[in-house]
């Protein structure tokens, strides 16, 4: 008959083993599908066809197993035996899995989930073979992690993310407003926008940036901006800007050479810079700009 | 015959150990192979240590579909517009994590379209909600005290109405 049950290689992350005492600890993982297989019987011969996980199917799942640490066992090899389920699925019906100590590297082995998309339960699990080793530093991460199942199942993979990686998703939301207001997220996310490469704004919004600019953030945000725009190589077009003013900042030379110069380009129209000599670090044309462009 | 069918073939094993064979002409499309390639070290199969096989398997069946040649100008148009679908239909990931997985790989393996792609992805699921429907989202933790967080809105309050 054709089946309606299949298995799921796992890819198995411990997160926690905490000791329930009587030589017994508890082990908690993560088991994160990998890859799927059909499994049908013929001849008495079990048959494994690889396919894609379905939506369905492609959920991650925690399991914990209790270990008895069994004295007289030399090879110490551990047999666990599935005690809890989270997932409340009742097509999960069936899950195994060795460990082994190596000293100090646990290996997990031979574990198996099966499926049954039916209430079948006659056939022969023993041929399916998954493994996942969980290295020194895997383990005592996952000794460090205290969470409970709730919060790793609803892990935080955004913050997680480099800050080069959050940095190409910000600079590609439509407006850079929506970039600045990912600051009150959390702290992790406080100061990353302040190095988002392009500028994307409007001009009503311009208005309270420089209206804005005494404070600490903009000025930074300001000062990244004007790096990048009148960086010869930038790419960012600001052609409405018509007014712009810093009152506190650093700026490089480089940067401000090249606004002095953009100042008499035919295809600005930049009516009016401010600089502010107070506060700049910058110091010799600096003060040229402030006499010669402040009115 | 096609030339394809003549391609040398690549093999890269993801962390978990699953090796894929893939052509070298679509493999290309990562400049961090075709560095590996280009310097010699490609004649044994590749690892890729912060790839999982899932996520492998995503990212060949992409650069896969890109590398397809449209044979003549008529062809062309259909092409991209199948392209287009067919990225529109990638990035709808049944897990929210694959999609982080997928940027990481892009980055990793520096596939600039993929990266272009996902990142998208994200700042499109992100750009029409406020604050508290993103951390939501994404499971982000608040570790503001309420002054601290009224604090960093007034610094930008202009962002946020």
């Amino acid at each position: 008959m054709p089946a309606l049950l299949f298995c799921l290689l796992c890819d198995i992350r411990c997160f926690d083993s905490p000791r329930v005492g009587n030589g017994q600890s508890r082990i908690m993982a993560r088991a994160i599908p990998m890859a799927i297989f059909d499994m049908s019987e013929e001849d008495e011969e079990v048959i494994f066809k690889r396919r894609r996980l379905s939506s369905k199917e492609a959920v991650s799942f925690v399991r914990s197993w209790i270990v008895s640490d069994d004295d007289d066992d030399d090879d110490e090899v551990i047999t666990l035996q599935q005690s809890d389920s989270i997932l409340e699925d009742e097509d999960v019906f069936e899950a195994e899995a060795e460990v082994v100590d190596n000293g100090g590297e646990i290996e997990v082995q031979n574990q198996m989930t099966i499926f049954s998309s039916e209430d079948e339960e006659e056939f022969d699990n023993e041929a399916a073979i998954v493994h996942a080793v969980l290295t020194d530093s895997q383990v005592s991460d996952a000794n460090h992690l205290n969470e409970n199942m709730e919060e790793e199942e609803g892990k935080d993979r955004i913050s997680a993310l480099p800050d080069c990686l959050i940095l190409e998703i910000l600079s590609r939301l439509p407006k850079t407003k929506e970039a600045i207001k990912t600051s009150s997220l959390s702290k992790r996310w406080q100061y990353v926008w302040t190095s988002v490469p392009n500028l994307r704004i409007r001009v009503a919004d311009l208005i309270f940036v420089t209206w804005n600019l005494s404070s600490q953030f903009s000025i930074l945000l300001i000062t990244n901006w004007l790096a990048a725009f009148f960086d010869p190589i930038g790419a960012i077009s600001w052609n409405n800007l018509t007014s712009l003013s810093i009152s506190r900042g650093k700026l490089n030379e480089v940067v401000i050479q090249n606004i002095l110069e953009l100042r008499y380009g035919d295809n600005m129209f930049l009516g009016e810079i401010r600089l502010q000599a107070k506060g700049f670090t910058c110091p010799s044309n600096l003060k040229y700009a402030d006499s010669e462009y402040t009115d | 015959m096609s030339s394809s069918s003549s391609s040398k073939m690549i093999e890269l094993r993801s962390s978990d150990g699953e090796t894929f064979h893939v052509e070298e002409t679509v493999v290309l499309q990562s400049e961090t192979i075709k560095q590996m390639i280009d310097d010699d070290c490609a004649n044994a199969a590749i690892p890729l240590p912060n790839v999982t096989s899932m996520t492998l398997a995503k990212v060949i069946e992409y650069i896969k579909k890109h590398a397809e040649k449209p044979k003549d100008d008529d062809d062309k148009k259909v092409a991209e517009e199948d392209l287009k679908k067919f990225d529109a239909e990638f990035v709808k990931v049944d897990q929210e994590s694959m999609l982080f997985d997928l940027v990481r790989a892009a980055n990793y393996l520096n596939i600039k379209s993929l990266l272009d792609l996902t990142c998208q992805a994200v700042a499109d699921s992100i750009k029409d909600l406020s604050v508290e429907e993103v951390r939501k989202k994404f499971n982000i933790q608040n570790d503001f005290t309420p002054e601290e967080e009224a604090k960093v809105r007034k610094e930008n309050a202009w962002a946020f109405d």
